[in-house]
């Protein structure tokens, strides 16, 4: 922009800096979404395609991972069902953080009554388990996506709200915001411009921290058979599916979708914790 | 000699004019009859266009409310304060947001906190060139240009964060941001009393150079009575919310009037200087 | 172990109490270890009071833990540091809780800070007297005597009191008090009165100052401030970048200091009553670790020549003082007039 402009480190470089936990962490995961998004080019068979005389097979040079009930390549349909077993979770965080972020600062800008009617909302939300309004909301609307996405993006919305009313309020005590409001900038400006990027870090964190836990209750809504329903390939509908073999003997269905589900969210986390490490650093 | 304190008989327009002027503080959970706490109690002065009012009070004198309110951080409880002989326009309209802030800047006391840490030095000037005057991009960087010369830095300062500035040179960002918008005047709440004992110096002369240079007006909020002479040519000194002395700062320094006063001047550390215990104990109660 | 270094003091032949040789500390940062401290080098004789003077970053509180060892671990602590004839380095941790707990008291800047919150005054006032073996009467007899005489008389009420009831003021007497209970040799204030307003800060000073020459002990004062420093010191150390730079006699600091630095930030700080532009030292207070291989002080100074950048100058006596400067010779009457100039 101007002659003097000297950051040119890349953005990710910045924020992974140095900390090769977060950096192989991250790598990983996205290897993960982009093997999901590539499904269709990697995946060896259809995830649809049935072969009642390959049934229950174990793991082969024809089928990796081996075969499901009904004869589908379980690799196949892991790769398939990362879409949707990523996608949800992605989904509801988007949700929860914009609305949660959108709340927790106008309240600590508004103050006042605004602000105590806001944590007295996120309070009461607080006292609602997100399993059971899934399962109410889903009972109202229907199996699918959108009930389960909807019911639990409303329930980790006061987590991150929580967290970042106390971090937005911290920094709104800074004089660099008054500074702001000093040379005639708008609330809106000040909130946007200078507020929200320096909470940005810890956002990034809760967020990160809150996919992991979305995408395990997001299984587990599909696993009780609530939320997408089967033949769809999802992690949790698989492990759902794979228990009538699991009890004949052929593990391979059940397990290969709930090591995966574990893997994800292992990694996720220990994004999360690094990414929370930093943001406390971080002044 | 300036009129502090005069007001209405002198023809030259005052760039500040605060009269009657009184804060109370609700207090939470106070006991019954010690609910409100008064922190500035009928405080009335003027400050002359190019003028330099120095403030000076310990913790609990009302100063740093004073300041806050001066620029619109807080709003008074009663009382008037007329900015170049006009009340400060009370909307949030963008237009009169302006027009404030081309009345009245302030520098705070902690440069450590008064920057935004993600903001270059080149964005946090150029944020304010942008919002107050219509000028082209070079123009702006010319502008932005200017006022870091203006403090003492250049170029090289521009393109970096705070956090690789020092204190005295992240407070010479936050003085150039408060010029950026051409104030009237200037409100510095202890701006140099976060700074060390060799850059507190240079401040205090930039200071000096820039009221010079540009014809500001200063409100030079600080405890420390030293200072003041470098700055301002006119004192009040406030105890518990309420202004104890006025007069010429050299007079203040060198022939103070009341026991507060001369108190304060007492307890300065100089050469030869010796403490010595003089309160009767058990005043300093409170807090 | 004696006084043997070259470099110390020309004090009185008196019994060194606390002798610092060549100390040199290093922290780690990311991986790598850093020098916050170079070379301190440092005699408290019995019942002395010693001024140790800086800007932030040069090293003073640093000094201040590595005397008490509170260093943590990954730290590297160099050089000596000798309390009546004893190593700290090499104390175990039962010789080392008495150094921290009764021999060498500490009164710290933020008193709030140091005391615990949810313990009355009386407690954390007690403490350490009930840790010598005192009985809970005789503590307690002995707490209020001491707190009438940091000049607080309703001791009974301020100590049924906490932390959070008291003003800064009130609490760095109670520091005081229970500092001196501990019947120390010598005491080490970090900054004592920095928090507080200059008519507390002078009350809290002149209760130090006459507590310790009561008492007799010996006394470190940590703090940024010359003229604070010289009213109740003996002989001032001026610190700079991890090194001292300069050791004077109180009394004689002021048009009488050598090195420029010192002479500096003597110009830097407004006298009251004479209005006139200041004359200050260019740039910015650098860090230990920023420091060249030659004087830390070099980047700064208005009489840098080329020997300044390339050799360290170590302290050497100069009359009654004690500089580290190699100019300092040649450098006499630039440096005075250059501090007197537009005064």
């Amino acid at each position: 922009m101007t002659a003097y402009d000297v950051t040119s480190t890349p953005r990710w470089r910045r924020l992974a800096g140095g900390d090769p936990l977060l950096l192989a962490g991250a790598f990983l995961l996205v290897l993960m979404v982009l093997i999901a998004c590539l499904a269709p080019v990697l995946a060896p068979y259809s995830p649809s395609q049935t072969d009642i005389l390959a049934a229950n097979q174990g793991p082969s040079g024809a089928h990796w991972l081996g075969t499901d009930s009904t004869g589908r390549d379980i690799y196949s349909r892991l790769l398939f069902g990362a879409r949707l077993t990523l996608l949800g979770p992605t989904l509801i965080i988007a949700i929860a953080t914009v609305v949660g972020v959108a709340l927790a600062i106008s309240a600590v800008w508004f103050g006042g009554w605004y602000d105590a009617a806001v944590s007295r909302t996120l309070n009461v939300l607080f006292a609602l388990p997100g399993l059971l309004v899934a399962i109410v909301a889903v009972a109202v609307i229907g199996t699918g996506l959108t009930a389960p996405v909807v019911a639990l993006a409303l329930a980790y919305m006061p987590y991150i709200a929580r967290v970042l009313r106390s971090v937005a309020l911290r920094e709104r005590s800074l004089a660099y915001v008054e500074a702001g409001q000093l040379v005639g900038l708008s609330g809106w400006a000040v909130c946007r411009r200078h507020l929200l990027p320096n909470v940005m870090p810890i956002i990034r964190a809760q967020a990160t921290l809150a996919f992991g836990s979305a995408l395990v209750d997001l299984a587990a809504v599909s696993y009780l058979g609530l939320g997408v329903q089967p033949p769809t390939a999802e992690w949790g509908v698989m492990v759902a599916s794979g228990q009538s073999s699991l009890l004949n003997g052929y593990p391979w269905e059940s397990l290969t979708a709930g090591v995966a589900i574990v893997i994800v969210v292992v990694l996720v986390n220990m994004v999360g914790e690094r990414l929370a490490l930093r943001a406390e650093r971080t002044p | 000699m300036t009129a502090a304190g005069t007001g209405t008989a002198v023809a030259a327009p005052m760039a500040l004019e605060v009269s009657n002027l009184r804060k109370v503080f609700r207090v939470r959970h106070g006991a019954p009859g010690q609910d409100e706490l008064v922190a500035v109690d009928d405080v009335s002065f003027s400050v002359p266009r190019s003028g330099s009012l120095a403030v000076v009070g310990e913790s609990g004198s009302g100063k740093t409310t004073l300041a806050r309110m001066i620029v619109g951080l807080e709003t008074p409880t009663s009382g008037e304060i007329l900015l170049e002989g006009q009340v400060r326009p009370p909307s949030t309209r963008r237009r009169d947001r302006a027009a404030r802030a081309r009345q009245v800047q302030m520098v705070f006391q902690d440069p450590y906190s008064s920057l935004d840490p993600k903001q270059t030095v080149h964005q946090c000037l150029d944020e304010v060139v942008r919002l107050h005057f219509s000028l082209d991009r070079d123009a702006r960087a010319a502008r932005v240009r200017t006022l870091l010369d203006q403090v003492g830095l250049d170029d090289r300062h521009a393109g970096v964060r705070p956090s690789s500035l020092s204190g005295g040179q992240r407070q010479r960002v936050a003085i150039a941001r408060a010029l950026a918008t051409e104030p009237t005047v200037l409100i510095l709440d202890e701006a140099v009393s976060a700074l060390d004992v060799s850059v507190q110096g240079q401040v205090l002369n930039l200071l000096a150079d820039l009221r010079e240079r540009l014809g500001i007006t200063y409100v030079f909020v600080s405890h420390d009575l030293a200072v003041v002479q470098q700055i301002a040519e006119t004192t009040i000194v406030m105890h518990r919310g309420r202004i104890v002395e006025e007069g010429p700062t050299d007079t203040i320094l060198t022939e103070p009037d009341q026991d507060y006063t001369r108190r304060l001047l007492a307890a300065l550390p100089r050469p030869g200087w010796k403490p010595r215990r003089r309160r009767r104990v058990g005043t300093d109660e409170g807090e | 172990m004696t006084a043997a270094t070259p470099v110390t003091p020309a004090t009185p032949a008196a019994e060194a109490l606390l002798e610092l040789t060549h100390v040199s500390l290093d922290i780690p940062v990311r991986g790598e270890l850093r020098r916050v401290i170079h070379d301190v080098t440092l005699t408290i004789t019995g019942g002395e009071s010693l001024g140790l003077v800086g800007e932030s970053g040069s090293g003073k509180s640093m000094t201040a833990r590595t005397i008490m060892r509170l260093i943590r671990r990954g730290w590297v602590a160099g050089g000596s540091v000798v309390f009546d004839g004893e190593d700290v380095y090499r104390m175990d941790p039962q010789r080392l809780r008495r150094l921290r707990g009764s021999d060498i008291a500490m009164i710290y800047q933020d008193p709030r800070a140091h005391t615990n919150p949810v313990r009355t005054n009386g407690d954390s006032l007690m403490e350490g007297m009930l840790a010598q073996g005192m009985s809970r009467d005789a503590a307690r007899q002995r707490a209020l005597e001491l707190l009438a005489e940091v000049g607080i008389p309703d001791g009974e009420r301020r100590m049924r009191q906490y932390p959070h009831e008291l003003s800064g003021g009130l609490l760095q007497r109670i520091m005081i008090a229970a500092a001196v209970s501990l019947t120390p040799r010598l005491l080490l204030a970090d900054e004592p009165t920095t928090a507080l307003d200059v008519t507390t800060q002078e009350e809290v000073m002149a209760i130090l100052d006459e507590q310790r020459q009561e008492r007799g002990l010996a006394m470190l004062v940590i703090t940024h401030d010359l003229d604070l420093a010289a009213a109740v010191t003996d002989r001032i150390a001026v610190m700079y970048a991890g090194v001292i730079l300069e050791v004077a006699p109180s009394a004689s600091l002021h048009g009488a200091s050598r090195h420029p630095y010192t002479v500096g930030l003597l110009a830097s700080r407004p006298v009251v009553g004479t209005r006139s532009r200041l004359r200050t030292i260019p740039g910015r207070p650098l860090s230990a670790f920023e420091a060249g291989p030659g004087c830390v002080f070099a980047s700064r100074c208005p009489f840098v020549a080329e020997v300044c950048t390339a050799e360290r100058p170590q302290l050497r006596p100069m009359g009654d003082h004690l500089v580290a400067c190699h100019r300092v010779e040649e450098i006499a009457t630039e440096l005075a007039d250059w501090a007197e100039a537009d005064r």
